[in-house]
């Protein structure tokens, strides 16, 4: 079995909000000094994979990703997690809108063989649109399972999709696409550190458009029109008082003031 | 000349960040309930300690800087600093385990397979005994003898003190006087003994959670095969422990410093006075940047003496500077956190305190200040290194 987890580096989440800022000009994040990561949910996407290798013979795994040379980071961790082939489409992905990412991604995804699963964080950590995946499977004509959190059964291939409230369990006969949200059981691993040694030297596969063949990335269908900071909120109040009982009854006379009760 | 991390130096960073978050940071509430129940310097005991490095060991986190062929990652002083600077972000004191005293390299076969591999193991400590009441600084001044009887056994007598890890050790590299004429050039012999030949160590209660021992030797009797390396030639040994670690002292340093600015900010940024987060306060300003900017000179430095040991040039003169700087500095930023801190800086409720005691060690030990001031000066006038130069 071929397993290709789709893997995007994003601006890291955890920054502090000060340190965020927008090129309002160019509509693109500033990323001058915030360090890259990989996207949360991709990473939960790669550890169902490595779970799945795990607990079934022959499942070969490879880590793809879109995007300049920097972004071979998010693929030296994979390689890192012992992955099988690490993959990266070379592209500038700004100014690319989902569809035209997907249609790259499943371009590369058609040069591997035969592909029996594709694995992707249901969203984004930074555009949070959450479409590439399914997209990705409407290029390659797949069936997309959505929110799946875990792995029950490896062979036949048995997921566990979140629901609103509760879960379904699914069969999963041939091919597809699976987007994957968090679960308290696929919090990506850390490396070892044998493997860390081990990945610097391995191969990262480039695909440069040219690789790709003949592709029609169509027009963008969105549009971004302008991007900014939500506007800065006033500062928080503080309620004093001598005693719990004073802050208490202070505070519920302020609430009663500003017409919150 | 390139200062960013390498993808493996970030990857190995996050390994361990992962390993701090997961299982050594949920400790620290115990170990602030030990410090309370003034039992601070018990904790962690031997077996959470032995737990957690095999715990680490599954990651890979084990002999971080011991050889390969002896089952180590062997990731050199640079990576072994980083990881030293992130394994102490957390307060609780904890080494990873798979790493033995770099003397015991030079054991013979039978020594290795005695001593060494098992201190590897973890299934045996050893303890670095040289101080004596009478010569900590002045090494080459011990007085401990070691007299060989008739029948080809050495008979040991004397006191060693302040030896880390001497409460717990198995076995003592010890050194001691086989020839007072010829003193430090050829007159000093290192002997590995274990507890059982019949030496017995006693607690030394200190300011901070460092508890070390003395060990008092009353006519041991070691064998001849339990010489280390020549005999005459230990003190050559015990420099080169001294020296091969003297850069990693900083590094814990700046792990803690780090810490504690990081509190420091978040209190100032929280903490009102007179309308105001005290973080608008100049004052309180200038306290975080001298922070900010010792922190950052440390880490260079350490940086710099670790890229030389990893280069095999001799850094000795770059370490000494590392260490008087990096000791001096955390003191320097425990004490302004504290300020920052005010009253509660300076209670159990918070560990800044325990810290601001614990770092001061960091100026005593393996090398006190004056110590390095006095090698960084002997370098210069010696001419052994050149103003300006960089490597």
């Amino acid at each position: 079995m071929q397993a290709v987890v789709l893997l995007k580096q994003v601006l890291d989440p955890e920054i502090p909000q000060k340190a965020f800022g927008v090129d309002p000009d160019r509509k693109v994040p500033q990323v001058d000094r915030a360090p890259q990561v990989l996207s949360i949910f991709d990473g939960n996407a790669l550890e169902l994979a490595l779970r799945l290798r795990e607990s079934r013979e022959g499942v070969r795994i490879v880590a793809l990703t879109l995007g300049p040379a920097g972004a071979d980071d998010v693929l030296r961790k994979a390689l890192a997690l012992t992955v099988d082939e690490a993959v990266r489409v070379s592209a500038d992905s700004v100014g690319l809108d989902s569809q035209q990412k997907a249609r790259l991604l499943a371009a590369a995804i058609g040069q591997m063989g035969p592909v029996d699963l594709v694995l992707s964080g249901r969203q984004a950590a930074d555009w949070e649109a959450g479409q590439v995946g399914a997209m990705v499977a409407e290029a390659l004509s797949l069936p997309c399972v959505p929110f799946v959190s875990r792995v029950e059964g490896s062979d036949p291939l048995l997921v566990r999709q979140q629901l609103e409230s509760g879960h379904a369990i699914l069969r999963i006969p041939g091919p597809a696409v699976l987007t994957v949200t968090n679960d308290e059981t696929n919090v990506l691993r850390p490396a070892k550190v044998k493997d860390v040694m081990a990945a610097s030297r391995r191969q990262i596969r480039v695909l440069d458009m040219a690789d790709l063949g003949p592709l029609d990335l169509g027009e963008p269908q969105v549009d971004l029109l302008s991007l900014s900071l939500p506007p800065g909120r006033a500062g928080a109040e503080m309620i004093e008082g001598e005693s719990a009982q004073a802050k208490a009854q202070a505070l519920a006379r302020r609430l009663r003031q500003i017409g919150a009760v | 000349m390139d200062f960013r991390l390498t993808p493996e130096q970030k990857m190995i960073l996050e390994t361990v960040r992962s390993f701090v978050k997961t299982d050594l940071l949920p400790l620290e509430v115990e170990m602030q309930t030990a410090e309370l129940a003034g039992k601070g310097h018990e904790y962690p005991d031997r077996e959470t300690v032995r737990r957690l490095q095999l715990k680490a060991k599954e990651l890979g986190l084990w002999g971080i800087n011991t050889p390969e062929q002896y089952g180590g990652a062997d990731l050199g002083t640079q990576m072994t600093a980083l990881i030293s600077m992130e394994l102490s972000h957390c307060l609780v004191p904890f080494q990873f385990g798979g790493s033995a005293d770099n003397i015991l390299f030079h054991g013979n076969d039978e020594q290795k397979q005695e001593y060494l591999l098992p201190t590897i193991a973890g299934e045996r400590r050893s303890c670095f005994a040289i101080t004596e009441p009478t010569a900590g600084s002045d090494a080459t001044n011990i007085r401990m003898t070691a007299t060989r009887d008739p029948g080809g056994d050495w008979l040991l007598n004397g006191e060693k003190i302040f030896i880390t890890g001497g409460n717990e050790a198995d076995f003592a590299i010890v050194f001691a006087v086989t020839d007072k004429e010829k003193g430090a050039r050829g007159g000093i012999t290192a002997f590995l003994v274990d507890r059982a030949m019949g030496w017995t160590s006693r607690f030394i209660p200190t300011m901070g959670s460092w508890g070390p021992a003395r060990l008092s030797f009353q006519n041991v009797r070691v064998p001849q095969r339990n010489v280390l390396g020549e005999v005459g030639w230990g003190f050559k040994l015990a420099m080169q422990w001294i020296g091969n670690g003297r850069v990693l002292i900083p590094a814990r340093a700046i792990g803690q410093a780090e810490r504690l600015l990081q509190a420091g900010l978040e209190y100032a940024e929280q903490r009102v006075a007179f309308g105001h987060a005290i973080a608008d306060y100049q004052a309180i300003q200038w306290m975080l940047a001298d922070s900010a900017i010792e922190i950052n000179a440390a880490r260079l430095l350490v940086m710099h003496a670790a890229w030389k040991q990893d280069e095999g040039l001799d850094n000795r003169h770059e370490a000494s500077i590392a260490k008087l700087y990096g000791a001096q500095a955390v003191g320097r930023v425990a004490d302004r956190v504290m300020q920052i801190h005010g009253g509660m800086g300076y209670t159990k409720e918070l560990p800044i305190e325990r810290l601001y005691r614990d770092v001061r060690l960091y100026r005593i030990y393996e090398g006190t200040d004056e110590i390095q001031k006095r090698s960084i000066a002997k370098n210069l006038l010696r001419g052994s290194v050149r103003i300006g130069e960089w490597d």
